[in-house]
C-alpha cells in the first residue's frame, strides 16, 4: 500500500513539471493557434539562467532563492517575447510548416548556445538544492520537504494561471483573441499585448518548470528540454490543445502511465516512453480532440 | 604597449620553430643519413562530453607513449598521434573510425572507451584491414563475438569483471542486490556476468530494473528496488548516469550501498557529486592500481613530467601500453597494416609492459587476470585495498 | 466625422475597392447598399484596418486613422457590430458584453451600460450566464448589437445585423437601430436589405463591383431605378 503511495508521489513530481510545460504548449496554440517546438528549450533555459544566480544562493540562501526564482522567470518571460517576434509572428501568414520548423530551429539553436558557451556545457551542471532537504513518514509513506515545495508551487501556479485566465482582463482578452482574433481586436484588445502577454506567461511557467526540474534532480543539462519539450507537448495534446486543466490532467496522466509502467511492470522501466507515447498515439486515434479539448469543428 | 602584444605572439612562435628545428636537425642528419619516416597512429576516444575526463586522460597516455617513442633513439620511424573525438556516442564514434580507417597514411588505431561505440565500429576497422587496440571498452563481444584479425585489447573483458565484482561484493557481506542497468550492451554486458556470478556465489538479485541511458527520472526505479530492502545497489551504466542515480538515491535519502562498474571509475563521478555524495561509493577497474603495476611509478613519473592538464583516469595506462604495443609492432615490420596485424596476432605472448605481461589470445584478446575493486575518499577514486575502509578507520555507507 | 477619400484596397492581387470616396456626418444614419460581393464588407474591414488600404485616406473626426490597428481606432469611440456576429462563443452573455467595453475600468460605468444594454434587450438579462455560442439565432444578432454598444460609441459600424434573421426579427433589429440612432449615436449600416435600410437611414450610398455607383439622400434613393436594378437583377 505505501508502495503506491510513494509510488504515486513519485508520479505527481513528474506530473507537475510536465504540467507546466504543457500548459504553454496550450496556451500558444489557443491564442495563435502555433506548435511551438522550441518550448522545451526555453524550460531549459530557465535552468541554466537560474544557474547564473547560484552565487548569489549561497550567499543568502531563502532570500537568494527567491530571487534566484524570480530573476530567472522574469528572464525567461522576456526572452519568451523576443522569440516570439523573432520567429512566430513574423510567420503568422505563412504555412503552418513554417512556425514549426522556426520553432524547431530556434530550439536547435538554443541547445547548442548553452552547449557551446555555458562553461563545460556538454556535460550536466550541478544545480543548487534550494528547499530544505528530508522529510517525514505517514504510515510508511515517505515525504521529502522538496516534493511538498515543488507539489505547492506546482499548484499554486496552476491556480495562478487558471484564477489569470479567467479572472483577469488580460485573461479575458486573451480567451477573446483566442476565440476570434479579428472580434477582440475591435473591442479594443491590441493583439500585440495578447500575444507578449502569452508568450510571457508560458514561458514562465515553462521557466519554473526547468528550475524545479533542476533541484530536484539536483542536475540540469543542455538536452533536458527535448524530453520536456516532447512530453509537454504530447500532455497538452492528450489533454486536448487550448485547455489549460487540459494539459494539467495530460501532464500527470503522462507521468501516471510512466510512472506505473516503471514500478509495476515487470522490466518496465526499459518500455515506459513507448507505452507512455503508445497511449497518447491511440489519444489521437480516437479522441482527436483530446480530454477536455474543443469540438475539431470550432477550431480552424 | 598593445603593437608590442600583437607582435609578441608571432615572433615566439617564429622562435620556436627555429629553436625545435635546430634540435631536431643534427639529430635527424645521424644515422643514414637521411630524415626517419613519419608514420602516423589514430587515437579514438571521448573527448568531450560527461565522458571527456577518461578520454583525455587515455589521449595523454597515448601522447606519452609516442613521446617516448619519439626519443628513442633505437626507433626505425618518428610517430606522430592523430586524435579523433568519438562523443562517447555511435554516430561520431562511426564517423571518426570511418575517418581514421580510411586514410591510408594512418596505419592503425588506438580506439574507444565507450563499449556501445566500439561494438558499432568494430566492422568498419575490420573491413579496412586496419589494426586497432581497444583501450578502454570492456564488452567481451568486442573481441570474442567475432572473428575480426584487426581488433585486440589490452584491458579484460566484462566477464572477467564481474565474476571478481561478485567475488568483491560477497566478500564484504553483500547478499540482497538491488540493480540498475542501462539498456545499452554495455549495461546489459555487465549484469549478465554479474547476475550470473553473484548467484554462484550465493548472492541474489533482489530487483533488476533497466533503465534508458537518458532516462533522467529514476524515482519510480529506485522506490522499487528499496521496498525490496537491498544491501547494495548495483548499477551498471557510465559515470555520467551514475551520477544522476546516486543524486537521486541522495534526495530520496537511500542510504544502501552503492556500487558500479568499471565506467563509474571516472573522477568526474567525484567531482559531480562532490566529495560528499561519493564518499564510499564503490566500483572496480582492470588491472593493478596504477602504483603497483610493474611500470606504475615510471609512467606517473613521465606523465607528471610532461604537465598534462589531465589525470590518465582508470585507462591512461591501458591507452600507453596499446600504443606502445602497436608502434613495437611497426618497429618490427614496417608501417604496412596486414603486416601489423599479423605480427600483433601472432607475435604478442608474454610480452613485457609496464601492467605486466601482455598475451592476446586467438581473438586479440589479452588474458586480464587481475582487476581492482575500488572506494571513492575524499572525493578519489583509491584501491580499496589501500584505502581507510580496508584498515576499518571507515565504514561503508550502507554497512550495518 | 468620418471621411473617406479616394480609398482602394484587397485581398492579394485583386484590388475590391477603387477610390471610394464616402463621409458621415455626425448625428446621420448611413447606410451602404450593394448585392453581394459588391465590396460592402471590405469597406468596413478597410475602415477598422483588418484589411489595409492600398491608397486613400480614412479621417475620423478630422484625425488620420488609415494606418492606425484595429484596436486604436475602436479605442477612439468607434463600435463595431461585425458581419457574421463574431460572438465569443465560449463566454458568457456576460463576459461578452465585458468585451465589448473592454477598454472600460470603471466598475461602475461597466454596470451601468450593462443595465442599460438589458432594458434595450429583455431576453439577453434571462440568459445571462448562458454561453453565446449555444443560444438562438436570434438571441445571437441582438447580444452582438448590444456587445457593439457597450463601449458607448460615438459611431457604430455595424455591418448586415439582420443576416439571416426570421423577418419579425428584422423589423425589430431595425427598431433597435432607430432607438440606438436617436440616443445621439452615428452610425454606418450595410445592408443587404435596400428597402429596410434606407427607411432608416438619412442618407445611402450604392455599391457596385467596388465603387460608388451612386449616393444621396435615402428618400431619394429609395426611388432611384438603379437600386432597383442593383437589388433585382441578381
Amino acid at each position: 500500500m505505501d508502495m503506491i503511495g510513494q509510488q504515486l508521489m513519485n508520479a505527481v513530481m513528474l506530473g507537475t513539471m510536465y504540467s507546466l510545460v504543457a500548459i504553454g504548449f496550450s496556451l500558444f496554440f489557443g491564442t495563435m493557434n502555433v506548435i511551438h517546438f522550441s518550448h522545451g528549450d526555453i524550460s531549459m533555459l530557465g535552468a541554466f539562467i537560474a544557474l547564473f544566480f547560484v552565487p548569489i544562493i549561497t550567499q543568502y540562501s531563502v532570500l537568494g532563492s527567491v530571487i534566484m526564482f524570480i530573476g530567472a522567470i522574469v528572464i525567461v518571460a522576456v526572452l519568451g517575447i523576443f522569440l516570439s517576434g523573432l520567429v512566430i509572428q513574423p510567420l503568422q501568414s505563412s504555412p503552418q510548416l513554417y512556425t514549426l520548423l522556426a520553432t524547431l530551429e530556434a530550439g536547435l539553436v538554443i541547445r547548442e548556445a548553452i552547449r557551446l558557451f555555458y562553461p563545460g556545457g556538454k556535460m550536466s551542471q550541478k544545480f543548487p538544492i534550494i528547499f530544505p532537504s528530508g522529510g517525514f513518514s505517514i504510515g510508511g509513506l515517505t515525504i521529502r520537504f522538496d516534493q511538498l515545495f515543488i507539489l505547492a508551487i506546482g499548484v499554486a501556479v496552476f491556480v495562478a494561471t487558471v484564477l489569470i485566465v479567467n479572472k483577469t482582463s488580460l485573461g479575458m482578452a486573451i480567451r477573446a483573441y483566442s476565440q476570434d482574433k479579428e472580434a477582440s481586436m475591435m473591442m479594443g484588445v491590441s493583439e500585440s499585448k495578447v500575444i507578449a502577454v502569452t508568450f510571457a506567461l508560458g514561458s514562465a511557467l515553462a521557466a519554473i518548470a526547468g528550475i524545479l526540474h533542476g533541484t530536484y534532480y539536483r542536475e540540469v543539462i543542455y538536452t533536458m528540454g527535448l524530453t520536456s519539450g516532447i512530453i509537454g507537448f504530447s500532455a497538452a495534446t492528450i489533454g486536448g490543445l487550448g485547455s489549460i486543466w487540459g494539459a494539467i490532467v495530460g501532464g500527470y496522466l503522462f507521468a501516471f502511465i510512466q510512472t506505473s509502467v516503471s514500478a509495476f511492470v515487470p522490466g518496465g522501466s526499459e518500455y515506459r516512453d513507448v507505452i507512455a507515447f503508445g497511449v497518447m498515439i491511440l489519444f489521437l486515434l480516437f479522441r482527436p480532440t483530446g480530454i477536455l479539448g474543443e469540438r475539431q469543428s470550432e477550431r480552424v | 604597449m598593445k603593437k608590442m602584444r600583437t607582435l609578441f605572439l608571432p615572433i615566439l612562435v617564429i622562435l620556436a620553430l627555429v629553436i625545435s628545428g635546430c634540435a631536431v636537425s643534427p639529430g635527424s642528419g645521424s644515422g643514414n643519413g637521411s630524415k626517419k619516416q613519419t608514420v602516423k597512429i589514430a587515437f579514438i576516444g571521448p573527448l568531450t562530453g560527461g565522458n571527456s575526463r577518461i578520454g583525455l586522460g587515455g589521449r595523454n597516455s597515448a601522447r606519452l607513449a609516442v613521446y617516448d617513442a619519439n626519443h628513442n633513439k633505437n626507433n626505425k620511424y618518428h610517430y606522430e598521434l592523430v586524435e579523433y573525438d568519438d562523443e562517447n556516442t555511435t554516430q561520431a564514434g562511426n564517423q571518426v573510425a570511418l575517418k581514421a580507417s580510411s586514410d591510408p597514411s594512418v596505419i592503425g588505431g588506438i580506439a574507444h572507451y565507450g563499449s556501445v561505440v566500439a561494438l558499432a565500429t568494430v566492422d568498419t576497422y575490420h573491413k579496412a584491414g586496419f589494426p586497432t587496440m581497444i583501450w578502454g571498452a570492456v564488452h567481451p563481444d568486442i573481441t570474442l563475438g567475432n572473428d575480426y584479425k584487426e581488433i585486440f585489447r589490452v584491458p579484460g573483458t566484462q566477464i572477467d569483471q564481474n565474476k571478481q565484482a561478485a567475488e568483491f561484493v560477497t566478500k564484504l557481506g553483500f547478499k540482497k542486490v538491488g540493480v540498475l542497468y542501462d539498456t545499452t550492451d554495455y549495461g546489459r554486458g555487465h549484469f549478465k556476468y554479474f547476475k550470473e556470478n553473484l548467484q554462484k556465489l550465493g548472492g541474489q538479485i533482489v530487483a533488476e530494473m533497466p533503465v534508458q541511458p537518458d532516462q533522467q527520472d529514476l524515482n519510480a526505479e529506485l522506490t522499487k528496488i528499496q521496498a525490496k530492502k537491498p544491501d547494495l545497489i548495483w548499477f551498471a551504466g557510465l559515470a555520467p548516469e551514475g551520477v544522476r542515480v546516486k543524486k537521486q538515491m541522495d534526495a530520496m535519502n537511500i542510504k544502501t550501498q552503492f556500487m558500479g562498474v568499471s565506467g563509474l571509475v571516472n573522477e568526474e563521478y567525484n567531482s559531480a557529486l562532490g566529495a560528499e555524495g561519493s564518499e564510499g561509493s564503490l566500483a572496480i577497474i582492470d588491472g593493478a592500481p596504477t602504483s603497483s603495476l610493474p611500470g606504475g611509478e615510471k609512467f606517473m613519473k613521465d606523465y607528471k613530467a610532461r604537465k598534462y592538464s589531465e589525470a590518465p583516469e582508470a585507462y591512461g595506462p591501458f591507452a600507453y601500453v596499446s600504443t606502445d604495443l602497436m608502434i613495437q609492432a611497426i618497429e618490427k615490420v614496417g608501417p604496412d597494416r596486414k603486416k601489423v596485424t599479423n605480427w600483433l596476432d601472432t607475435k604478442v605472448k608474454n610480452i613485457d609492459s609496464m601492467i605486466g605481461k601482455v598475451t592476446f589470445n586467438e581473438h586479440g584478446q589479452n588474458d586480464m587476470p587481475l582487476f581492482t575493486p575500488m572506494v571513492s575518499q575524499d572525493g578519489k577514486w583509491v584501491p580499496y585495498a589501500e584505502s581507510e575502509y580496508q584498515t576499518g578507520k571507515r565504514k561503508l555507507p550502507g554497512k550495518k | 466625422m468620418l471621411e473617406i477619400n479616394g480609398l482602394s484596397s484587397g485581398y492579394g492581387k485583386i484590388e475590391v475597392l477603387h477610390q471610394i470616396n464616402l463621409h458621415v456626418d455626425e448625428g446621420e444614419v448611413v447606410s451602404v447598399l450593394g448585392a453581394n460581393g459588391a465590396g460592402k464588407t471590405t469597406l468596413m474591414r478597410t475602415i477598422i484596418n483588418l484589411i489595409h488600404a492600398r491608397s486613400g485616406t480614412i479621417k475620423y473626426r478630422g484625425k488620420d486613422i488609415t494606418h492606425l490597428k484595429t484596436h486604436q481606432i475602436h479605442a477612439l469611440g468607434i463600435g463595431i457590430v461585425p458581419e457574421g456576429k463574431r460572438l465569443f462563443e465560449k463566454m458568457t452573455v456576460m463576459e461578452n458584453l465585458r468585451m465589448g467595453c473592454f477598454l472600460e475600468k470603471n466598475e461602475r460605468v461597466i454596470a451601468e451600460r450593462i443595465e442599460k444594454a438589458f432594458d434595450m434587450f429583455p431576453r439577453l438579462k434571462e440568459r445571462k450566464d448562458q454561453l453565446s455560442g449555444t443560444m438562438s439565432g436570434g438571441e445571437q444578432a441582438m447580444l452582438t448589437i448590444a456587445r457593439g454598444t457597450m463601449s458607448d460609441p460615438d459611431l457604430l459600424i455595424m455591418d448586415e445585423p439582420s443576416f439571416g434573421l426570421a423577418p419579425v426579427l428584422i423589423n425589430e433589429m431595425f427598431s433597435i437601430i432607430k432607438r440606438i440612432s436617436q440616443e445621439g449615436k452615428t452610425v454606418l449600416l450595410v445592408e443587404q436589405n435596400a428597402w429596410k435600410g434606407l427607411e432608416i437611414s438619412d442618407r445611402g450610398y450604392l455599391l457596385q463591383k467596388g465603387e460608388v455607383i451612386l449616393e444621396g439622400k435615402s428618400s431619394e434613393l429609395k426611388e432611384n431605378s438603379l437600386v432597383k436594378k442593383a437589388y433585382f437583377s441578381n
